[in-house]
C-alpha cells in the first residue's frame, strides 16, 4: 500500500507539467474554513475552550450563517464519520449570522476571524469512560463540528478535535505564537500588503512556540518529542511559489502590482503544531 | 550486485569473442589410399550452433551418402580430389548445398544448416506439463515470451488468462476470479515468495528466461497448495540445457533494463545457470525529475535481480536441483514543500525491498511406483519505507518446507502425502499513521492517527495434505484432505477438496472441482496495536465445473475449447472496523474484525487455434464480485468485471518475422464516488465524504497492443530485435481519479498512452 503511494507520488509530480486545472489550495475564491483555533488546545475534563474560525469567503456580500456542535470524538483519525450526528454525547454550541456589521474583519470581504464560540468539555466520567491510563495521559478528542454556509448556496463543514489529557497544566499544548510575518527580512504590520515584485516571506515564531512534550508508548515507555511547526499560506491574488512551509523556512511570493478596485487583497499565513495548536496572521491589501 | 552484472556481461561477451571468426580448422584432409583423400566436416544447426546427429549428408556428383554421428560428424573416405557438392536436406531446416574442392589441404570444416523459422527461443525446451490440478493453466516459456503487451514477462500473460482480473492503475499484480490482489500467492517452484513484481509492475522479479513456465491455479485447486482464497502463481524454473555445445548465453537490453544469462556443463552429471538483470529507467526520471525545483530524486527508481540454477543428478534415481533468487529494489527522492493534498508527505521519503530465496530441492524416484519429493526455501524478505517522519521497517527470515511421497499402488490408484510449511520470524519497526480505506477511498494520511510499534515475532503456517486420484474406467476421482495450523492465531482447520473428470469422449472431458480455504490474516491485521489480536484467517468455499473439448484431429493444429463456471463464498473476511471495544478492562480501537463476506462468480471460456503460421487465443470472462460487512449493505466489490475480453493472435512470416497483437476489452472497475469533504482544521486537509460504495464505474477500459519480432540468424549468432507497442490506438482509458482539495471537482486521469518499446537480444 505504501508502496502504492509512493509511485503515486513519483508518477504525479514527474507528469505535472502542465498546472492541473482543479482549484488551488492557495487561491481564495470560494467559501473557505482555514482554520479553528481553540485558545486552548488541550484542556483538562469539565474545561470551558473558546472558538474562533478563521474563514474566507471574498464573493460573498450579503451574509454567512453557521451552526457548532461537540461531541464525543468518535474515532475520525481512524476511520469514522467527522460529525456529531448520531452521537450520544452530541450538544449545540452556537449558531447565528455574520453579517459585515458583526466584527471588523467580516466587513473585510469576510475574510478573516469569525465570531468566537464557546465549548464546555464533558467531565471525566463521560470523556473518560472505560478510557485506559495511556488515552486519558496523551488525552481523548473532544469533537468540534462547524458548519459555515453563504448565500450562494455553498456549505463548508469543518472539524476540530480538542484534545482532552490529565496532564499537568504546564505540560499541556498551547498555541504556537508568531513573532512576525517578515517580508524580505522586514515585519510586515495588518495592512502593509506587498506590491508589485517578488518578496521572500516567513514566518518568525516565539521560541516558546516549539513546545517539547511528553508522549506515551503502547509499551509504557515514554518519549519527549519536539513540535514542529507547519504554516499554510492562503491568497488572493499573486502567485506562491510554495502553499506549505515547516517551522521558519521562508517562501516566494509574486505580488500583484495593484490591489483589485472590486475587492480588497489578502496574504494569510495558518500555522499549525500538529497537535491541535494554531494560530494565523492576516495581511491586508486596500484595508 | 552491479560488479557481479558486470562480471556476467564480461564472461558473456569474452565467450562471444572466442566463438567468433571462421569456421574451425581441425586437421587438413587425411590422404587415406594412395592418391585418395578423406573429407570430415561437422554439421550444426545454423545459430544455435547444436550438433544435428543422426542427418543424411550427401556428396555429389558421386551420390555418396553418410549421416552424421552424436556431435554432428561425418566422414567420407577414399575421395579422388576434385570438385564436389555438399547437400543436407533435412525437414524443417533450408536445404544446404556447398561447393567444396578437395585437395590435401582440405580442412575439416563446420556447415551450418538453417531452421526454416527461430521464432521460439532456441535454448529451451519446454514440455507440456502433465496437468496434476485440473485447475491448473500453464504458460510456457515460448508462450509468454512472445506475448504482445507483457514485454515477455511471465506474470503480466497470465492477465491474458480468463479469470484473471484487469488491475487498475499502475499496478501489476494478479487478481483472481473477483478477488483481490492480497487473495493471490506466488511461489516460485512451490516456495512462497514476497512478491512478484518490481517497482510499478515494471517486470516480474526472475529472468523469465530462466523459467520453464508459469502455472495458474484459480477456484478449486487442490489440496497441496492453500493460504490463499483466490488462486496460486507458480513460477517454475527449468533446469539449465547447455546441449551438446556445453554452454551457451544471450543478454539483452530494453528501454528499461538489461541483462544476461549464462548456462553451462560442468560434468557430465552437473549443469549451471545464472542470469542477471539492472534497470535504468531511473536514468531517464532522474533527467525529467532535474529540472523540478519542488522534486528531488536522489536514488532513481532501480532494481536489480539475480538468478542461479544448479542441476545435477546425482544417480539414475535421484537428482538436485538448488535455485537462488535474489531481488532489491530501491527508490528515494525529496519532496520540497509537503505533498498537495496530504502534507503528511513531505522532506525524504525512501523505499527498498528486498529478498533472496536458496531453494535446495531433491528428488528421489525409488522405482516406477514411488517418488519423494523434498525441498526448503531459505531466505529474507526486507521493506523499508521512510515517508520522513513515519516509517515501516520489517525484515523476515523465512524457512519454506515442502516434502512429498508418491506412491502408485494400482493402475487405477496414485496417492501423495505431503507437508507444506511455512516459518517466518523477524522484526518490525513501524510508526505509521493508521488511516481509514473505506471503500477504496484512502483518508489522508495527515488526518490518521500515528501508531507506533516496536516487535519481533514469528508466524508458523503448519499444512499436511494427502491427495487421492482414483481411475475408474472414463472417470478420474482426486479427493484431497489438508490440514493446517496457523501458530500466531492459534487455528486449525481441516480442509476437505475434492475433484471430478469424466471423458465422455475421446476430445471432450467434463471437470469440477472445490474445497474450502483458508488464508491467514495480515501481520498488520492481528498486532495488537495496528491491528485485532483477535482476528481470525479468511475463508473461502469454492466451486467450479465445466468442459475442456479438443477439436484438433491429429497433431497439434486445430481448436481447443474449455469453459468453467465458477462460484465462490467468501467468509471472515477482514474488515476496518472503526468502533472501541472492551479488551483487558478499557475500551480500545477494534481496528478490524471479521465481519466481511462476499460472493463471486462467473463463467470463464477460453478458445485456441494454432497452427504452423497462426497462433490465436481468445479468452472472455463474465463475472459479478460482491461484499458486504456488519456497516455496509451488499456491493458490488472492487474487483467487479462484468466483462473481461482478451484476443491474441500471432502470425509467424517469411524470414524469421513474427508479428502479434492483443486486444483487450474489459468492463470498467467500480468506484466508490466522493460526494463532498469535510476540512480537518487540525490537520489542514480534507476528509473525503464516500457515496455509496462502489456504485459508480470507470469508463470501459479497451486496448490494443501489438508486438513485431524478427531474427537474425548467423552461423554462430541469434540476433533479435522487437518492436512492442502497447495501445496503438492511444485510448484514453481512465486509470484514476484526481480530486481537488476539497473533492469539489474531479478529473479523471488516463492510463498509458501509445508507447513504443524496443529490445535487443543476442544468443551465442
Amino acid at each position: 500500500m505504501k508502496q502504492l503511494v509512493l509511485i503515486t507520488i513519483l508518477a504525479s509530480y514527474l507528469t505535472s507539467c502542465q498546472d492541473s486545472k482543479l482549484p488551488k489550495y492557495v487561491e481564495l475564491t470560494d467559501l473557505r474554513v482555514l482554520t479553528l483555533i481553540a485558545d486552548k488546545p488541550e484542556v483538562n475534563p469539565g474545561e470551558s475552550v473558546s472558538i474562533t474560525p478563521v474563514i474566507s469567503d471574498v464573493a460573498e456580500t450579503t451574509s454567512l450563517t453557521y451552526e457548532a456542535y461537540g461531541c464525543v470524538d468518535p474515532g475520525v483519525a481512524l476511520g469514522a464519520e467527522p460529525t456529531c450526528a448520531g452521537n450520544a454525547t452530541k450538544v449545540a454550541l452556537s449558531q447565528n449570522t455574520i453579517t459585515s456589521a458583526t466584527n471588523s474583519e467580516m466587513a473585510q470581504n469576510f475574510t478573516g476571524s469569525a465570531p468566537s464560540f464557546t465549548a464546555v468539555i464533558p467531565g471525566e466520567a463521560t470523556i473518560f469512560n472505560q478510557r485506559s491510563d495511556l488515552d486519558k495521559y496523551n488525552g481523548v478528542g473532544y469533537l468540534i463540528e462547524y458548519k459555515i454556509s453563504n448565500t450562494r448556496g455553498q456549505t463548508v463543514n469543518t472539524v476540530k478535535r480538542i484534545l482532552v489529557s490529565n496532564k499537568a497544566s504546564g505540560e499541556k499544548n498551547q498555541n504556537p505564537v508568531v513573532a512576525q510575518l517578515q517580508s524580505n527580512g522586514v515585519s510586515l504590520g495588518t495592512n502593509d500588503f506587498p506590491l508589485g515584485g517578488k518578496f521572500t516571506i516567513g514566518m518568525v515564531f516565539n521560541p516558546s512556540s516549539f513546545q517539547i512534550y511528553t508522549q506515551r508508548k503502547d509499551d509504557g515507555s515514554s518519549e519527549n518529542k519536539s513540535e514542529e511547526l507547519t504554516t499554510t499560506w492562503f491568497i488572493t491574488d499573486g502567485v506562491l511559489k510554495y502553499f506549505r512551509s515547516s517551522n521558519q523556512e521562508t517562501n516566494e511570493y509574486e505580488a500583484p502590482a495593484s490591489v483589485p478596485t472590486t475587492r480588497k487583497s489578502f496574504l494569510i499565513s495558518i500555522s499549525r503544531d500538529s497537535r491541535g495548536g494554531a494560530t494565523y496572521k492576516r495581511i491586508c491589501g486596500g484595508c | 550486485m552491479k560488479i557481479a552484472l558486470c562480471c556476467l556481461l564480461a564472461t558473456i561477451g569474452l565467450y562471444a569473442q572466442t566463438n567468433e571468426g571462421p569456421a574451425t580448422t581441425e586437421s587438413p584432409a587425411e590422404v587415406a589410399v594412395a592418391g585418395t583423400l578423406s573429407f570430415k566436416g561437422r554439421i550444426l544447426e545454423k545459430g544455435t550452433q547444436l550438433p544435428l546427429k543422426e542427418v543424411n549428408v550427401f556428396l555429389l556428383p558421386l551420390k555418396l551418402k553418410v549421416q552424421t554421428d552424436s556431435k554432428g560428424d561425418f566422414l567420407f573416405e577414399n575421395l579422388p580430389p576434385g570438385d564436389y557438392q555438399l547437400v543436407v536436406n533435412l525437414s524443417g531446416y533450408k536445404k544446404l548445398e556447398k561447393d567444396i574442392t578437395l585437395d590435401e589441404s582440405t580442412k575439416k570444416l563446420k556447415h551450418y544448416v538453417e531452421k526454416d523459422s527461430y521464432l521460439a527461443f532456441e535454448t529451451t525446451v519446454v514440455g507440456q506439463k502433465q496437468k496434476r490440478d485440473q485447475t491448473q493453466k500453464t504458460l510456457t516459456q515460448e508462450q509468454f515470451l512472445s506475448m504482445p503487451g507483457s514485454g515477455g514477462d511471465p506474470v503480466k500473460a497470465v492477465q491474458n488468462l480468463p479469470g484473471v482480473n484487469r488491475v487498475q492503475g499502475f499496478s501489476s499484480q494478479v487478481v483472481v476470479q473477483g478477488g483481490e490482489p492480497k487473495d493471490t500467492s506466488y511461489n516460485i517452484d512451490g516456495h512462497e515468495i514476497p512478491i512478484v513484481f518490481h517497482f510499478g509492475g515494471l517486470t516480474s522479479v526472475v529472468m523469465p528466461e530462466a523459467l520453464g513456465q508459469v502455472d495458474y491455479l484459480s477456484a478449486g485447486y487442490g489440496s497441496d497448495f492453500s493460504r490463499a482464497t483466490g488462486g496460486i502463481i507458480g513460477l517454475v524454473t527449468r533446469s539449465p540445457e547447455p546441449g551438446e555445445r556445453k554452454k551457451k548465453s544471450f543478454f539483452f537490453a530494453d528501454n528499461l533494463k538489461l541483462g544476461g544469462l549464462y548456462e553451462a556443463n560442468i560434468d557430465d552429471k552437473s549443469d549451471f545457470l545464472i542470469s542477471a538483470r539492472a534497470s535504468y529507467v531511473g536514468i531517464f526520471l532522474g533527467a525529467i525529475a532535474k529540472d523540478r525545483d519542488d522534486f528531488n530524486l536522489t536514488v532513481a527508481p532501480e532494481f536489480y535481480d539475480i538468478t542461479g540454477i544448479y542441476n545435477r543428478k546425482l544417480d539414475e534415481k535421484q537428482n538436485l536441483k538448488i535455485v537462488k533468487l535474489a531481488s532489491r529494489d530501491t527508490l528515494a527522492f525529496v519532496l520540497k514543500e509537503p505533498f498537495k493534498t496530504d502534507p503528511a508527505f513531505r522532506g525524504r521519503f525512501y523505499n527498498e525491498t528486498q529478498f533472496y530465496r536458496f531453494i535446495p530441492q531433491w528428488t528421489y524416484k525409488v522405482d516406477s511406483e514411488t517418488q519423494y519429493k523434498f525441498s526448503t526455501g531459505v531466505g529474507q524478505n526486507q521493506i523499508v519505507v521512510d515517508l520522513g517522519e513515519q516509517y515501516l521497517a520489517i525484515r523476515t527470515n523465512v524457512l519454506t518446507v515442502r516434502a512429498e511421497g508418491e506412491k502408485v499402488f494400482s493402475p487405477t490408484w496414485t496417492s501423495q502425502l505431503g507437508i507444506d510449511s511455512f516459518l517466518g520470524e523477524g522484526t518490525a519497526k513501524v510508526k505509521i499513521s493508521q488511516t481509514a480505506d473505506d471503500g477504496g477511498v484512502n483518508n489522508p494520511f495527515s488526518s490518521g492517527e500515528v501508531k507506533e510499534q516496536n516487535t519481533r515475532s514469528s508466524q508458523v503456517f503448519n499444512g499436511l495434505y494427502n491427495r487421492h486420484e482414483f481411475k475408474i474406467d472414463d472417470w478420474t476421482l482426486t479427493p484431497g484432505v489438508r490440514l493446517d495450523m496457523f501458530q500466531s492465531t492459534k487455528e486449525t482447520y481441516l480442509t476437505p477438496r475434492l475433484a471430478v473428470k469424466y471423458n465422455l469422449s475421446p476430445s471432450l472431458l467434463l471437470k469440477a472441482a472445490g474445497g474450502r480455504y483458508y488464508q491467514p490474516s495480515e501481520g498488520r491485521e492481528q498486532d495488537k496495536v495496528f491491528g485485532n489480536p483477535d482476528i481470525k484467517s479468511p475463508r473461502a468455499d469454492h466451486l467450479t465445473v465445466g468442459f475442456e473439448k479438443d477439436f484438433r484431429q491429429a497433431g497439434d493444429s486445430g481448436l481447443t475449447w474449455q469453459t468453467s463456471y465458477f462460484d465462490k463464498w467468501l467468509d471472515q473476511l477482514v474488515s476496518q472496523s472503526f468502533k472501541q471495544v472492551e479488551r483487558d478492562g478499557v475500551m480500545v480501537d477494534e481496528n478490524y474484525n471479521n465481519s466481511g463476506r462476499g460472493r463471486a462468480y462467473g463463467v470463464e471460456t477460453q478458445i485456441k487455434w494454432n497452427d504452423i503460421h497462426w497462433d490465436v487465443w481468445l479468452s472472455y470472462t463474465w463475472s459479478e464480485s460482491f461484499r458486504w460487512n456488519d456497516r455496509v449493505a451488499k456491493y458490488k466489490h472492487e474487483y467487479d468485471q462484468t466483462h473481461n475480453f482478451n484476443l491474441v493472435a500471432g502470425k509467424k512470416l517469411e524470414n524469421n518475422w513474427k508479428i502479434a497483437g492483443r486486444f483487450r476489452y474489459v468492463t470498467g472497475n467500480p468506484y466508490t464516488p466522493i460526494v463532498g469533504g469535510t476540512f480537518d482544521s487540525d490537520n489542514d486537509v480534507y476528509l473525503p465524504q464516500r457515496g455509496s460504495f462502489y456504485s459508480e464505474r470507470y469508463k470501459d477500459f479497451y486496448q490494443l497492443d501489438l508486438r513485431i519480432d524478427k531474427k537474425w540468424i548467423s552461423d554462430e549468432e541469434i540476433w533479435t530485435l522487437y518492436l512492442d507497442i502497447q495501445n496503438v490506438m492511444n485510448t484514453k482509458n481512465t486509470e484514476s481519479i484526481e480530486y481537488s482539495y476539497n473533492y469539489s471537482s474531479k478529473d479523471f486521469i488516463s492510463g498509458l498512452p501509445f508507447l513504443p518499446a524496443f529490445g535487443i537480444k543476442g544468443e551465442f
